[in-house]
């Protein structure tokens, strides 16, 4: 049964003209020459010739009905792509600051000269002075951009449901 | 006058706002989107409905058609949509047969029986209308989109959320089955 169904599908692929050049030709040699292969596309080939199915009518008012239905209908304005990169660029920008703002402040804080095993950091760490880098005045400013670009976010986002809704 | 211009033209002309234009769009199809609809509703009444819905539908996002595709895969993308929330909500009953039902339908079935190159011509339709009829509505589609519709198999994929390997598959399913039904319980009707 299965060789029979493999036959079949070839010979529909065939028949639909889907099969590159090669395969056509190793098909249409397999017809000629084997008389399975002559049946099964014979019958394939009456069937495909005689699937004409006839189109159904509406009803006579029908185009009419649908005129009037969209007499009071407006054309949407086109909806735009779901993804906007500029919010998912955002989104990125926001953790990255983030995280490298705690990193940074983490490595502030770390005291390495104590450190029992080299420091895998290939230069002198102890001659930069983290602490003085992230006074309240920068971690104030960075909590601040965080801020802004988030509210930035926020309202291109309710703007682009707004959009949707209407 | 509409009927000389092409579907790219109408909906352009409909966009601009000249609303008679999209009634050459619905004229052009409106037999393709009822048959359609028929082989999942099975009732002239509610296809009917469901197929205004759809053209509402076609005319109310038509901006959102980029010409990606034909629009016909674009209208019948929505047929199908449609048809599938409303069988959800319906939730009718429809006639399945599957290949172990047809197998058992057609009991000894043999290769000699060529149903198909024996059908009269004058009930070819009405045959092929109730043999049609007895598949699933997905075979059902797939049948008519494919032969009537003129849609591709990359473009029935498309239509009904497949990829076209198993658009295919299905189509290659549908066949056989119509085969089986053609050749068991309308094999009387033939000559």
């Amino acid at each position: 049964m299965k060789q029979d169904e493999e036959i079949e599908m070839l010979l529909w692929d065939f028949i639909d003209g889907r099969c590159d050049a090669t395969e056509q030709m190793r098909i249409q040699s397999l017809i000629a020459s084997d008389s399975v292969w002559k049946l099964k596309y014979d019958e394939l080939q009456s069937l495909h010739q005689n699937i004409q199915p006839g189109l159904e009518q509406p009803s006579m008012r029908f185009t009419k009905n649908v005129m009037e239905a969209i007499a009071h209908t407006q054309i949407a304005p086109a909806t735009k792509k779901y993804i906007n990169p500029y919010i998912v660029r955002g989104i990125a920008a926001f953790f990255i600051i983030s995280i490298a703002s705690v990193l940074l402040y983490a490595l502030s804080i770390t005291d390495v000269s104590t450190a029992s095993t080299p420091s895998i950091i290939p230069f002198n760490t102890s001659k930069f002075h983290f602490a003085a880098l992230f006074n309240s005045n920068t971690t104030y400013a960075i909590i601040l951009v965080n801020i802004v670009l988030g509210l930035v976010l926020i309202d291109s986002m309710l703007r682009r449901r707004r959009i949707q809704e209407y | 006058m509409h009927e000389e211009l092409d579907d790219v033209a109408l909906i352009k002309l409909t966009l601009q706002g000249q609303q008679q234009a999209f009634a050459g769009l619905v004229m052009r199809y409106q037999q393709y989107v009822f048959t359609l609809i028929l082989r999942y509703v099975h009732n002239r009444e509610q296809a009917e409905e469901l197929a205004q819905d759809v053209f509402v539908k076609a005319y109310r996002y038509l901006a959102d058609f980029k010409g990606e595709c034909k629009f016909s895969t674009w209208l019948y993308t929505i047929v199908h949509t449609t048809c599938l929330s409303f069988l959800r909500k319906k939730k009718e009953q429809t006639t399945l047969l599957d290949n172990d039902d047809m197998l058992a339908l057609a009991g000894n079935k043999t290769d000699t029986e060529k149903a198909s190159g024996r059908l009269e011509h004058k009930s070819q339709k009405e045959v092929l209308a109730k043999a049609i009829n007895l598949l699933s509505e997905t075979d059902a589609s797939i049948i008519t989109l494919f032969y009537q519709a003129e849609q591709s198999i990359e473009e029935i994929g498309l239509i009904m959320g497949m990829d076209a390997n198993n658009a295919k598959v299905r189509l290659f399913r549908a066949r056989q089955k119509l085969k089986g039904i053609l050749e068991r319980k309308y094999s009387n009707e033939l000559i």
